[in-house]
C-alpha cells in the first residue's frame, strides 16, 4: 500500500470527528461529505466509525426516514470533543513541524 | 463491481468476526448502497467509491485482533486442531517419554521409604513383643531397636519434606498439562 492511502486514513479519523463535530451525520452523508474534501476509499469509514463508537468518542442514533433504511446518525460524545480537540492540536503541531521542515530542506538547496 | 459481490465478498472475508458484529458492519454497506442508489448512483460507482472489500475486510479483521489479544487464535476450527494437537503432545510425553511412569516410580519409592521408615520407628515395640512370645530378655536388642527408631524418626522427617516436594511438583506439573489443553500459554 503507498504511503499516500496511509496518510489519508490518519487524516480521515480527524475529518470525521470534526464533520461530526460540526453536525450529527449518517454514515452516506458523512461519506459525501469527506469525498468534497479529499479522496478516499469510502469503505473504511465504517470501520473507523465502528472504532470511534466502540471508544466513546461518538453515540449513535436512529431516524427514520420515509425512504429507505433508517438512518444511523453518529453525534461526538464530550469525550469525543476532547479527543477532537487533543487531535487537532496535535495534528497543527504535527502539519507546522513537518512543513517548517520542508521548508529548511529546501532552503539549503 | 456489483452490490452483491462487494457484500458477499465482506461476509466471507469478515468470517472470522464475531456473528453480531459481522452483520451490523455489512448492514453498514448495505445501507450505503441503498442510500447511494436514491441519490443517484449505479451500484458500480458505489463500489468504486468504496474501495476493495478485500482490503477493508483485511483492516476490520486486524483491528479486531489487536484489541482482543487473548483470543488469540480467531478461528474455533484452528483452536480446536490445537487442542487435539496439544493433547497428542501431552500423551506422547506423558505415556512414552515415561513421565507418568517415572513419576509413579518415584512415588512408589517414596511410599515404600516412608512404610519403612515408620516399621523402623516402631521396632522397639517388635523388640517388647519378641521378649513377651519368646520369653527372652536380651538388653542388646532393645538399645539396638531403640538406635533404629531414633534413625527412623529423623528419616521420615526428612521423608515428609520430600514429600511435600513431591506433591507440589506433581501438582505443578498437571496444572501445566491443563494449561496446555486449555491453551493457556
Amino acid at each position: 500500500m503507498d504511503i499516500h492511502v496511509q496518510f489519508k486514513k490518519g487524516a480521515l479519523e480527524l475529518c470525521v470527528l470534526v464533520l461530526i463535530h460540526r453536525k450529527p451525520c449518517y454514515g452516506f452523508e458523512l461519506a459525501q461529505q469527506v469525498s468534497q474534501h479529499i479522496q478516499v476509499a469510502e469503505g473504511a469509514l465504517y470501520p473507523l466509525l465502528r472504532r470511534l463508537v466502540a471508544d466513546g468518542h461518538c453515540s449513535t442514533y436512529l431516524q427514520e426516514s420515509n425512504e429507505g433504511p433508517p438512518r444511523k446518525y453518529y453525534v461526538l460524545t464530550p469525550e469525543g470533543e476532547q479527543y477532537m480537540n487533543t487531535m487537532v492540536e496535535e495534528w497543527d503541531k504535527f502539519v507546522s513541524s513537518v512543513s517548517k521542515l520542508l521548508k529548511e530542506g529546501t532552503a539549503n538547496e | 463491481m456489483n452490490k452483491a459481490q462487494f457484500l458477499t465478498i465482506l461476509r466471507k472475508e469478515l468470517r472470522a468476526l464475531p456473528q453480531k458484529e459481522r452483520d451490523e458492519l455489512v448492514e453498514d454497506y448495505e445501507h450505503h448502497y441503498v442510500f447511494g442508489q436514491s441519490a443517484g448512483k449505479s451500484e458500480e460507482e458505489i463500489s468504486a467509491e468504496l474501495g476493495d472489500p478485500n482490503e477493508i475486510a483485511a483492516e476490520v479483521l486486524a483491528e479486531y485482533e489487536h484489541r482482543n489479544p487473548i483470543q488469540h487464535s480467531i478461528s474455533s476450527r484452528n483452536n480446536r486442531s490445537r487442542t487435539i494437537m496439544a493433547c497428542i503432545g501431552l500423551f506422547i510425553l506423558n505415556f512414552m517419554v515415561c513421565v507418568v511412569p517415572l513419576g509413579l516410580s518415584v512415588w512408589a519409592a517414596w511410599l515404600s521409604l516412608f512404610a519403612g521408615s515408620i516399621i523402623v520407628v516402631l521396632s522397639p515395640f517388635a523388640a517388647i513383643v519378641d521378649f513377651i512370645t519368646n520369653d527372652y530378655y536380651g538388653g542388646g536388642k532393645l538399645f539396638a531397636s531403640i538406635a533404629m527408631s531414633g534413625i527412623g524418626i529423623m528419616l521420615s522427617i526428612g521423608l515428609f519434606s520430600l514429600g511435600a516436594m513431591l506433591k507440589k511438583v506433581t501438582i505443578s506439573y498437571v496444572r501445566w498439562n491443563l494449561s496446555v489443553i486449555r491453551g493457556g500459554k
